[in-house]
């Protein structure tokens, strides 16, 4: 562009409109999907030993008290959930929710600072951090359904470890 | 002959072997294996059907190879300590002949019978040489009765001595017999050990192939569960893919203000034109 006593020259380059649109609309769905925040995984982590694998140890166990030495006896492992199918494992669930349960104990503040910026995952009300042009606060939670063919249930929160 | 034989040295193995070969006759039963059940309905997690630490299925204890183990070092072990300060001697007792008294004394009243039977010659050779009574029958009597003597001595220091070699040979052959098999009994114990481990090893094994298939179930179900909370993300970056594969047309716009010297100009070129 150049001015003065010569006049003015101006270049504008546009997108097109619909473009233009998309890229609202994708920066409007952003702000709806940063409302969700953290989505745990309350399956199974890893695999518990089988029968098998206990055998081997109590083998081992009963070899050490054929010769008179230590065993230690008793499991160390703590007993495994049984999950769906038939799966046998551990979840780090139980203790992902302790560590947040301690946090909202010992730092509440910073905890509910977090928790303000998403979406409540119980109720499904948006934080007051939330972003506002997602319109979180239109979402109606719907209540849950068990339709896995597997009969997977949802866990209960309220009776998992905490402490 | 076994172990009893020897009464000396069957007490401390004869003990420590017995959970090993007394109990052991029934043959080794291996656990059966239950079938699978296919679960109609998995239980919640909640209400989790928590995985048991029991004991596995052992139908013979006694088959237990750390246990066989075990008891044959411990025997193996008595019984070489034993032998350590034990000789021959105190096993031969077993091994003499409880008849070998009447047997010596058979021996005598044979060798009796024949002094007897040489004097009553020598007597009767005596008499019909009329020299019955005389210093030179005193003389040969005497001589017969010593060597009847004698042999009756050598007679009965033989078959005593043959008694007491038989019976030592006995005893060190059962000695020997007796610590060879405890060594035998050692071998056999590590044997049975090496059984156990193997077993162990085995199940180790297989165990971890079945806990691996479990794990690899368990990944594929995070990777499918981390792509459902995923897929609000990718719905995000589809339109942007989709714009980025997609050529963006583009409208450049010029447009010029005039300035002074355009309008001077304008004008100039108009009164040229005028004129």
């Amino acid at each position: 562009m150049s001015g003065g006593k010569g006049g003015t020259t101006t270049s504008e380059t546009k997108i097109p409109q619909y473009i233009e649109d998309a890229s609202k609309s994708n920066l409007a769905l952003a702000d709806k999907l940063s409302n969700i925040g953290y989505v745990p995984y309350y399956g199974p982590d890893v695999a518990a030993f089988n029968p098998m694998q206990q055998a081997a140890f109590q083998g081992t166990q009963q070899a050490a008290s054929a010769f008179g030495m230590p065993t230690g006896e008793g499991q160390y492992m703590p007993q495994a959930t049984q999950f769906a199918g038939g799966i046998q494992g551990y979840s780090s669930a139980p203790m992902f929710e302790q560590a947040q349960q301690n946090l909202a104990q010992y730092r509440p503040a910073q905890a509910q600072y977090m928790d303000s910026f998403f979406m409540n995952p119980q109720s499904g009300s948006a934080g007051v951090n939330a972003a506002p042009i997602g319109a979180a606060q239109g979402y109606s939670p719907q209540g849950y359904t068990n339709t896995s063919p597997l009969g997977a249930q949802p866990i209960d929160i309220s009776r998992s470890g905490k402490g | 002959m076994g172990f009893g034989s020897n009464p000396a040295m069957v007490q401390p193995m004869g003990r420590a072997i017995a959970p090993v070969l007394g109990q052991n006759a029934q043959p080794a039963v291996l656990p059966q294996s239950q079938p699978a059940q296919p679960q109609a309905q998995a239980p919640q997690m909640n209400q989790p059907q928590m995985m048991p630490a029991q004991a596995p299925q052992v139908s013979n204890p006694m088959a237990n190879p750390f246990t066989q183990a075990s008891a044959a070092q411990q025997a193996a072990l008595g019984r070489t300590a034993m032998g350590m300060g034990q000789t021959a001697a105190g096993g031969m007792g077993a091994y003499q002949n409880p008849y070998e008294n009447q047997v010596v004394q058979a021996a005598m009243q044979d060798v009796g019978q024949q002094a007897a039977m040489g004097l009553n010659q020598l007597r009767s050779n005596a008499t019909q040489a009329g020299a019955f009574g005389g210093a030179r029958h005193g003389i040969a009597e005497a001589e017969a009765m010593k060597g009847y003597q004698q042999q009756a001595m050598n007679t009965a220091a033989q078959m005593r001595q043959q008694g007491f070699n038989t019976a030592l040979g006995a005893s060190q052959s059962d000695l020997a017999r007796q610590l060879g098999s405890a060594g035998q009994l050692a071998g056999l114990g590590q044997q049975s050990f090496g059984y156990g481990q193997n077993i162990q090893q085995q199940q180790l094994q297989q165990g971890g192939m079945q806990q691996q298939a479990m794990q690899a179930i368990i990944d594929a179900a995070k990777a499918q569960y981390g792509g459902y909370t995923q897929a609000p993300m990718n719905k995000l970056n589809l339109p942007l893919a989709a714009l980025g594969q997609a050529p963006v047309p583009q409208t450049t716009v010029n447009s010029k203000q005039p300035g002074l010297f355009d309008y001077l100009t304008m004008a100039a070129t108009a009164g040229a034109g005028m004129a």
